[in-house]
């Protein structure tokens, strides 16, 4: 009996309940997405045990002019360890290169973590199978034991239970399995860790965090925890002091020209990282949306309100009490806003792995997001709470005059219509709202189009960049030949036509700084130092002011230099200045500029358009050298070169492979997709805002179409009858136009103030919306209008 | 002796609309016992209606009593009203006023409903309602599938389902043609006979003779309460 009346109720209101029960969805589920990354960011609890006294360690360089933070030496970072007397516990990790898994046929790349025999101790993480690391793999063991990462276990290895004790193969070298991480494990830095391999920290000489003894780098960072009663700002004294003592010890060279530092970030702050701001701005966002959803939808709640009135009144004719009327109007709102709630809680958990595809990078622990207990919290919070204004906005129309009213046959409707006043506010509420919504979502949408679209500078069709690991290979005279042979081969095979070889590319992974002057003396910044051989910029389509290197440059002592514009522009605004002019590294050796390479651009990542230094020379021996090939449109080539590779020696490791349109994409990719879902939030703002103004003219033309057939019979025609409605109708959508503007234009004042916030509004952009909105709302409004004088207004007057 | 159900004393209403305040029942006292079947009548606008909203408590006056069923309305509280509307008066509406989402057994059950009856008490006492209109065969129909003098006397089914004191009937015939209307004072009359106390206001003197008293209304006043109509037993022939 109960679904027989809900199907008959439905049939008699299926617009309502459709339009109310899907855009509740859609924009319910938007706000469940970020309510979720808000809980996964703020409230999910870490993966650690008690993680409020946990802290990351790290070091730093610094000089007058410049930070480099969190550069450290390991042998400073042990001495610190072995020195202190502020910590209880201290483990460190380090970011290796990534390995392949030679043992498995497709060979996939790994990240690899070199980690102390301690860390997983220190974070109080168990082990998902076998064991963690522990005393067994102490500096110097040698012990080749390896733990694989949750996501690595089950993605290569099939969760196979019996791992433990098999040995695997990174790159050259065989690993015992000891034991597999837990899932959603995540370092400070690094991220989500569960798809890399554990290798003991300075397991031997080259699976180590050293580098080389007195070098320093980003990569080595250290967890803590402090003694109970210390102070982290006492903690920070003692640190600094520590780092200078320990550098005088290990690294004297550096004092020279650097002052050595080491401070502490506690964990949450370091994995929270900017993604908090992030997730709150979201979340104004979204909140602005479903506000217009709502607001959308109480016209419509408050229209069906007046349609319902009878049967409100019928109840409270045959013994209905308030109460008992409240409570039968909560539980049918409760049920019709549970059923919309269910559904965004649908499409918000098929939603994350976009999601995580969206803020990777952006925002970290991803693979932990979910429906958790928060969000089913605030899902039947925000159920209740919108059931009891629907129940609100329905009652509030009831007075005892009211029911009475409509209780008596009557064709006019006595009581029936909503005021005047209140489909005003409705309509002038929702298009300021969505006003500013579509404003804000096409500012994103041009920004972030604009800057994915932006000229990159050089040419990417049909250019790969491979960068090859020699790591494996013994001896640097072994390692050249090898080199030689592979730019040999490279060139030889049939669909390449150029190979040009420098020492990083364009996008490594590690971006090693170094300090630039002038031949003043006056510090310039820190630059990018490839080197690389001639021919190798003309290749990418990089115009040269002046010359580009030589054949035999790099033999030279007093080598000259090739700079980018960026760097030139901060030494002269004449490039007849520049060429000829000379730089230096340390204020000591200076070299001669000989030519201005054109800027390279990356779109979406602005951070990586920096001033680089080109130095001309030949493979020395690296682990690591890169590769620029242009190939011809060829669908095997990534397979040709990596087979090739294996032939010229099967130790040679393919470290990367792409094109460069692929490198340059991910840049971008972000930033595309943020323009994807800028227009997705824009068009749902503005088909909200149409529906709901349509909504609302609709119900008010229809009740009043007795007046209109009043008006006709007094020698009104339809065409001055829809002017007449539809004047009164734009009233409310201009006003709020133009308060709207000024809001805006407020909040734009406002901005000038605030010295973080900058907004550069497009003035042409913003009229043409406006402009575009208004027409939109005059259409959404003339369709009903138009609709009720066809029916025949003089047709309410006969009450037919 | 029969029971008074039903008391009114000095009842005034007036209403505003605009600057004019226009008084439209100006002391109208009488009283209703158990069993009796009376008609109120009178021109457009005399008060009927007011007065019928008044008795059916739909309305409040502004000054006087009523009693109903020895209780004191004007004493009571909203709670209180509405157990009264739903426990001792039934209403009939001219235009039926059933509730299209509803099938005639639910909408018979609506006052047991809000009295808090269980869903078996409701159905049992609903049918039994639906028998006594010879209706039984509509139970699971709607509203909208019901002829107009069907829904009248589903109308008049709920009005009578939740056992109330007195059935109050406002124009009942006014949207039915002549053969309709028949049928429904017929059935009304059979009520009355089986002890239903039945307060009909209609514009129809032939339906308001069918009465056993007859109260005529003028300008918010009473100008004639006979007890008895001259034509007591007047019945309805019906087709």
């Amino acid at each position: 009996m109960f679904i027989k009346t809900a199907l008959a109720t439905f049939k008699r209101a299926k617009q309502y309940y459709l339009t109310t029960i899907f855009t509740l969805a859609i924009t319910l589920s938007l706000v469940l997405s970020v309510v979720s990354l808000v809980d996964l960011v703020f409230f999910a609890p870490l993966p650690y045990s008690q993680s409020d006294n946990l802290y990351v360690l790290e070091g730093g360089l610094k000089t007058t002019q410049s930070d480099f933070s969190g550069s450290t030496n390991i042998h400073v970072t042990n001495y610190i360890r072995d020195n202190n007397d502020v910590f209880t516990e201290f483990a460190s990790y380090n970011r290796w290169t990534d390995a392949k898994l030679y043992d498995l046929q497709q060979r996939p790349q790994s990240s690899v973590i070199l980690a102390s025999d301690n860390l997983f101790t220190l974070m109080g993480v168990e082990a998902e199978l076998g064991r963690l690391f522990n005393k067994t793999e102490t500096v110097g063991n040698k012990q080749p034991s390896v733990i694989l990462g949750y996501r690595t276990w089950q993605t290569h290895y099939q969760g196979d239970k019996e791992i433990v004790g098999k040995k695997i193969q990174l790159n050259q070298r065989r690993f015992t399995v000891i034991g597999v991480a837990p899932d959603h494990l995540v370092l400070p830095y690094y991220g989500n860790v569960n798809d890399a391999v554990w290798v003991p920290l300075d397991m031997d000489e080259v699976w180590s965090a050293e580098g080389c003894a007195r070098c320093y780098s980003g990569a080595l960072k250290s967890l803590v925890r402090l003694k109970k009663g210390v102070s982290v700002d006492l903690v920070a004294e003692q640190m600094n002091s520590l780092a200078l003592q320990g550098a005088k010890l290990h690294t004297p060279d550096m004092l020279k020209d650097y002052t050595p530092t080491s401070y502490l970030t506690s964990v949450r702050q370091v994995i929270q990282g900017d993604s908090g701001e992030i997730v709150l701005m979201l979340l104004v966002g979204v909140t602005l949306l479903m506000a217009i959803a709502l607001i959308n939808l109480s016209s419509l709640q408050l229209a069906r309100a007046m349609a319902k009135i009878k049967t409100v009144a019928i109840s409270f004719a045959f013994g209905a009490s308030n109460k008992q009327l409240v409570i039968e109007s909560l539980k049918h709102n409760l049920i019709v806003i549970g059923i919309a709630v269910g559904l965004a809680l649908l499409i918000t958990s098929l939603s994350f792995s976009l999601v995580e595809v969206l803020a990777s990078g952006t925002i970290s622990r991803l693979d932990s997001i979910g429906i958790s207990a928060n969000t089913l919290l605030f899902s039947i919070l925000l159920t209740l709470g919108i059931a009891l204004l629907y129940s609100y906005l329905e009652l509030k129309v009831v007075n005892e005059q009211n029911l009475t009213a409509s209780l008596q046959s009557s064709g006019k409707g006595v009581g029936k219509q909503m005021s005047a006043g209140a489909s005003h506010w409705l309509i002038g509420l929702q298009v300021t709202f969505s006003f500013l919504v579509l404003i804000a979502a096409c500012h994103v949408v041009l920004y972030t189009l604009s800057e994915a679209l932006r000229d990159k500078g050089v040419e990417t069709k049909n250019k790969w960049s491979l960068v090859v690991n020699y790591s494996q290979i013994k001896g640097e005279d072994q390692r050249i030949n090898l080199h030689k042979s592979v730019l040999s081969q490279l060139e030889k095979l049939n669909t390449v036509k150029d190979v040009k070889a420098i020492s990083e590319s364009k996008f490594p992974d590690a971006r090693n700084s170094n300090q630039v002057f002038d031949n003043k003396g006056n510090y310039l910044g820190g630059a990018l130092r490839p080197r690389v051989g001639p021919g190798y910029f003309s290749a990418l389509g990089l115009e040269i002011t002046g010359s580009d290197f030589d054949a035999y440059d790099h033999e030279l002592e007093n080598y000259p230099v090739l700079i980018n514009q960026r760097l030139a522009d901060k030494i002269s605004s004449n490039p007849i200045d520049v060429v000829g002019n000379k730089i230096s590294f340390d204020n000591k050796t200076f070299y001669a500029v000989k030519g201005i390479v054109a800027n390279t651009y990356f779109p979406g990542n602005k951070s990586l358009e920096s001033i680089d230094v080109y130095i001309p020379a030949e493979y020395r021996g690296e682990r690591e050298f890169s590769f620029l090939i242009t190939a011809t449109n060829d669908d095997l080539i990534e397979q040709k070169i990596r087979t090739l590779l294996t032939k010229i020696d099967s130790r040679l490791d393919v470290a990367n492979l792409k094109t460069l349109e692929q490198q340059f994409g991910n840049v971008s990719q972000k930033h595309l997709s943020a323009a994807y879902i800028a227009i997705v939030l824009a068009s749902i703002s503005l088909l909200m805002v149409c529906i709901g103004i349509n909504g609302i003219v609709n119900y008010m033309v229809q009740v009043r179409r007795y007046d209109l057939g009043v008006k006709l019979a007094m020698g009104a025609d339809n065409k001055r009858l829809l002017k007449d409605s539809l004047v009164e109708l734009m009233q409310p959508v201009v006003m709020s136009l133009v308060f709207a503007f000024s809001l805006g234009f407020m909040l734009l004042g406002y901005s000038k103030i605030v010295p973080d916030i900058t907004l550069e509004p497009n003035w042409l952009m913003i009229t043409a919306i406006w402009f575009g909105f208004a027409f939109l709302s005059l259409l959404v409004s003339f369709i009903p209008v138009r609709q009720v004088l066809a029916q025949d207004p003089i047709k309410a007057l006969r009450n037919e | 002796m029969k029971n008074q159900i039903l008391k009114i004393s000095n009842i005034t209403k007036s209403f505003i609309s605009g600057d004019q305040n226009t008084q439209v029942l100006k002391g109208i006292s009488f009283s209703i016992n158990e069993g009796e079947f009376v008609s109120i009548s009178g021109p457009s606008g005399c008060g009927k209606s007011t007065l019928l909203n008044i008795m059916g408590i739909l309305d409040t006056p502004d000054s006087g009593d009523y009693m109903i069923d020895g209780l004191q309305v004007a004493t009571m509280n909203a709670s209180q009203r509405a157990k009264v509307r739903g426990d001792r008066i039934g209403f009939v509406f001219q235009s039926f006023n059933l509730i299209d989402e509803f099938t005639v057994l639910e909408n018979i059950a609506l006052p047991l409903k809000y009295r808090g009856d269980s869903a078996d008490k409701r159905r049992t006492r609903a049918m039994e309602c639906l028998a006594k209109v010879n209706l039984a065969d509509k139970a699971d129909l709607f509203p909208s599938q019901l002829s107009g003098g069907q829904q009248q006397r589903i109308s008049i089914a709920r009005a009578l389902a939740g056992n109330s004191g007195i059935m109050l009937v406002d124009e009942p015939t006014g949207n039915l043609d002549s053969t309709n209307g028949d049928a429904v004072m017929a059935l009304l009359q059979e009520l009355n006979k089986q002890g239903t106390t039945i307060v009909l206001v209609t514009h129809d003197p032939r339906y308001a003779d069918m009465a056993q008293r007859n109260i005529q209304l003028r300008d918010g006043q009473i100008i004639s309460d006979g007890h008895e109509t001259s034509n007591t037993a007047a019945q309805v022939e019906v087709a």
